[in-house]
């Protein structure tokens, strides 16, 4: 499974639609100016932005602004794609610690993530998603962010690293944290140097601080070098109740029937 | 703890009732002793070392054996304790603090198919079942499966007519208590009444070898590890048509019968569960010194404790009114349990992923002082049972919203307090067959307008100026779902979801905000009971509405500061982390 | 039927949301973390300080996102040693703007107010 390009509102979504039903999982990367509206005062977008309309009094700056609105189009529109409904019938809310979710729907939990004109979205059946991006090549080396964001095994296994590869390998790191992160919905306040990943060569795992495995196989981690130039990383998690046997016709989304 | 006065006839009686109900809580608190305590055999140090062996403690059963604890599930005209459903969850929660996977399988697992005896059985079956469970046996049900499943709830069972009997095939995968079960409830399909349409059967568990019925392997679990779960498999298995519970094909509305109370109670009982786990975090974040990241004193400790304190309060209020509406408003019970059921286990798997960031690496730790948590954290879920357990829940929410979007109380006038008072005894008794009748109206939350009202009178200090605000903030929501229910009714074409589950899913956090509203305003403590003044409503609501919409702003400091001296409290003195502040251990 | 009118809203960030109703805040910036906030801030940003006001919003005005979050705490940290011991959470956790966040480092630095 590898992060997917939409181009914009008129791609063709079966490959999402095929990605989520096979593995269970998709990913999805797109340009805002692909998924911006020429009118921001359009009433089919407040439709569609629903109560997150009211947030685009508040942004002020341009940029943000622009990602805001592009963002939640791509993502109502993904989701909706893959639901099989429209992206308005769709309610994108947050809960207390800033993290998305459609309200009402826990069949497909969905992630969210930006980095100059690039936005991410994650999708998945499994119980949770969490998605993150950044610059391969963003400078994060030599400004104390490792100290910040690493373990003591990561720092050790990252001096391993040649010195040239070693800064994108800090931020192929931080992706992983950030992605794992975002899907326990903890943002900030998840403590980065207490958990770590495996270096890249291998199977990517959870580890405690001294390096050794975090027992239970239901999180999976992967990144992936995006247009040559962007780290993406992403997070699932699937407690494995059998997960969701989803194949053919059956509805995402159970229709009311007048059973109890 | 106030005791609420009352000239109403029979109120010594219930009072009386009141009392045994704190007096039998106590006992077994007492009998399981200090949680935190190293050298206590049933402390949680024994209880995770058990569960990393997949075994229950042999002296945690003991001990409710000794206790009597299965009349806590027999109505009192049959024998048993059983009178009020709030009060039964009360004393689950004391087993449930210490072990879930005790909770379900020396109680809650025999409880769920017992209820349907208790609501559906015959005189001879009733008084079976009683002597039953009085003696000590257990049972395991097997309730009809939803239309879409996950592993955990999938296949069922076939009853062919033969004769004036049945002969029973299919297969459950994943029963609790199955090998000790000396009774089952079974739910299955009986092909003559239609393809869907089922019948409840109440058979004596066949004994090993008997041929058409094989108890199938131990299945592992990741949570509740110590529970004896295996599948059962019928082949032609003979029933008599006196092992018919109920008329043929009475399965669904048997069911639709049980679950006001099995999904009000359930989930309220894993609140003791949760409370262990914070107070597994309340304890690391006190053993640290106070410049020390995990400090109590450090916002991001602190807020993640307040956050999750405020949860549980909101949770238990949810919860109290759901529990005592199926003694009071039998017609409304059936949304308000799905509500518990659909928000609980969403609100308590957040809490605990909100509460491992305070432990960090220790949150994961299987063995020393905290080792407690990570074993909450795969019990929790087992009790929720996955988003489909979620699906039926919601889809009644749904049902509830289409039928009357309006969301007005009913003509018959408010509910009144006896709803939202915790300690409050005398509630009437439970009469099933009126929880599938519809519901003429919506008490708890189109009674909203009126505690808002009482919220906004003047006076009061800071606390009561922001729970005013609140709940004015409250009303506005309730208006707008209001708005979007009438907009969605009318609407022509198209079909009411997905739309109708986001609606869902607010109108049941308003529920909770409404809740925890009423257990301010009808409130009889006093001095120093954190329920006396509006702080915890006020830390409660905030969590509630944050949910509904992102830029409500925080609540005053002095509220944090006062919900986090009660919270520290409540460590030092081993209160539990509910409405009740049970003294636990001792 | 008039209700009365809430505070002015602000928006959550990595968290709960974070300016206080006003008369209700903690004492007003000391100059010093005030003036340290806007020196660092700036640095990240490569925006002159002058333009960094207090009730500057990191998410919805300055567009600041998580990298940036960790140089800023690693820029601050050099001038005040003592919050290497102090989490990023513990730093920006309910700050939504400067001021919040100037508050934030007079708590955890434990200067005098003056």
């Amino acid at each position: 499974m590898r992060p997917w390009l939409c181009r914009g509102p008129g791609a063709s979504w079966d490959p999402v639609r095929e990605q989520v039903r096979s593995s269970g999982a998709s990913v999805i990367y797109a340009a805002i100016s692909d998924w911006l509206p020429d009118d921001l005062g359009d009433d089919r977008l407040a439709a569609v932005l629903g109560r997150d309309h009211a947030r685009l009094g508040r942004i002020t700056k341009p940029q943000a602004l622009r990602r805001f609105v592009a963002s939640r189009l791509l993502l109502k529109s993904a989701a909706g794609a893959v639901l099989g409904t429209a992206p308005e019938e769709l309610e994108l809310a947050y809960k207390p610690g800033g993290r998305p979710y459609l309200r009402g729907i826990d069949q497909l939990d969905v992630s969210l993530s930006h980095t100059e004109e690039l936005l991410v979205v994650g999708l998945t059946r499994h119980s949770r998603i969490g998605v993150d991006i950044e610059l391969a090549d963003r400078r994060m080396l030599g400004l104390g962010t490792e100290r910040q964001v690493c373990t003591p095994y990561e720092l050790e296994a990252l001096q391993q690293v040649v010195e040239e590869l070693r800064n994108g390998e800090l931020v192929r790191l931080w992706t992983l944290k950030e992605a794992y992160s975002k899907a326990i919905g903890q943002g900030l306040r998840f403590r980065f140097t207490e958990f770590g990943f495996s270096p890249r060569d291998r199977q990517v795992q959870l580890l405690r601080p001294d390096g050794s495995p975090v027992a239970g196989g239901e999180w999976s981690f992967t990144s992936w070098l995006v247009a040559g130039r962007y780290m993406v990383s992403a997070a699932v998690h699937d407690p494995g109740f059998g997960g969701r046997p989803h194949t053919g016709d059956a509805p995402f989304v159970p229709r009311l029937s007048t059973a109890r | 703890m106030a005791m609420a006065a009352d000239t109403t006839p029979g109120h010594g009686y219930a009072q009386t009732a009141e009392t045994g109900v704190q007096e039998r809580i106590a006992r077994l608190e007492h009998g399981f002793g200090d949680l935190d305590d190293p050298g206590n055999p049933l402390g949680a140090e024994q209880f995770v070392r058990a569960d990393g062996e997949r075994r229950m403690l042999p002296a945690a059963e003991q001990l409710l054996e000794d206790f009597g604890f299965n009349a806590e599930f027999v109505p009192e005209e049959l024998g048993g304790r059983l009178r009020r459903l709030d009060a039964l969850v009360r004393v689950m929660r004391t087993v449930f603090r210490r072990d879930a996977a005790l909770g379900l399988g020396y109680g809650m697992s025999t409880y769920l198919a017992a209820v349907v005896v208790w609501s559906g059985g015959s005189v001879h079956q009733r008084r079976r079942t009683a002597d039953l469970l009085l003696s000590g046996g257990r049972m395991a049900c097997a309730y009809p499966q939803p239309a879409e499943g996950n592993d955990f709830l999938h296949n069922g069972f076939t009853a062919v007519p033969d004769g004036d009997g049945y002969l029973l095939s299919g297969r459950k995968e994943a029963l609790n208590n199955a090998a000790r079960a000396a009774s089952l409830l079974l739910f299955a399909r009986v092909g003559r009444s239609g393809p869907d349409a089922h019948s409840a059967f109440l058979i004596d568990t066949p004994q090993s070898g008997t041929p058409g019925f094989r108890l199938l392997p131990r299945r592992s679990t990741t949570g509740i590890r110590g529970c004896l779960v295996h599948g059962l498999e019928f082949t032609r298995y003979r029933v008599s048509d006196r092992e018919l519970l109920g008329a043929e094909p009475d399965g669904a509305e048997l069911a639709a019968r049980a679950f006001p109370v099995t999904r009000a109670a359930g989930p309220s009982m894993a609140l003791g569960c949760a409370d262990t786990a914070l107070r597994t975090a309340v304890a690391f974040a006190r053993s640290h010194r106070s410049r020390s990241r995990a400090s109590l004193r450090m916002p991001r400790t602190r807020a993640a404790l307040l956050d999750a304190f405020s949860d549980l309060l909101m949770c238990d209020a949810l919860a109290l009114v759901a529990t005592r509406a199926v003694h009071l408003l039998p017609r409304e019970s059936a949304t308000l349990s799905a509500v518990v059921k659909y928000l609980l286990p969403m609100f308590l798997t957040e809490t605990l992923y909100d509460l491992s960031i305070v432990l960090g690496a220790e949150s994961y730790a299987r063995q020393g002082a905290y080792a407690a948590f990570q074993k909450s954290v795969r019990d929790l879920p087992m009790i929720g049972l996955g988003p489909v357990g979620s699906e039926a829940s919601r889809a009644a929410i749904a049902a509830h919203l289409l039928r009357l979007p309006a969301l007005r109380g009913p003509d018959s006038g408010p509910a009144g307090a006896a709803l939202f008072q915790p300690f409050e005894p005398g509630l009437p008794d439970v009469r099933p067959w009126e929880f599938t009748l519809p519901a003429e109206g919506d008490s708890l939350v189109g009674g909203l307008e009126a505690s808002v009202e009482h919220a906004r009178a003047p006076g009061g200090g800071e606390l009561e100026r922001a729970l005013a605000g609140y709940a004015d903030a409250l009303g506005t929501e309730l208006d707008r779902l209001r708005h979007d229910c009438a907009a969605l009714v009318s609407r022509r074409g198209g079909r009411p979801e997905p739309r109708v589950y986001a609606l869902a899913d607010r109108y049941s956090l308003i529920a909770a905000g409404a809740a925890c509203l009423g257990v301010w305003r009808h409130h009889t403590a006093s001095g120093d009971d954190l329920l006396a003044g509006p702080a915890w409503a006020v830390m409660a609501l905030a969590r509630v509405l944050r949910r509904l919409d992102p830029a409500t702003p925080r609540p005053p400091r002095l509220g944090e500061e006062q919900l986090l001296s009660e919270l520290v409290d409540r460590f030092d003195d081993a209160r539990s982390y509910d409405l009740y502040a049970t003294l636990i251990g001792r | 039927m008039t209700r009365p009118t809430l505070p002015p809203p602000v928006l959550p960030w990595a968290g709960p949301p974070a300016t206080r109703p006003a008369g209700d805040r903690a004492d007003a910036p000391v100059p010093a973390t005030l003036r340290a906030v806007r020196e660092e801030v700036a640095r990240v940003l490569g925006q002159p300080s002058q333009e960094l006001t207090p009730e500057l919003r990191l998410e919805d005005d300055l567009d600041v996102d998580s990298v940036m979050l960790i140089e800023m705490k690693c820029c601050l940290e050099h001038r005040y040693p003592e919050l290497a011991e102090v989490s990023l959470a513990d730093v920006f956790l309910g700050c939504g703007t400067l001021g919040d966040l100037a508050d934030r480092l007079t708590e955890l630095v434990g200067l005098p107010v003056g």
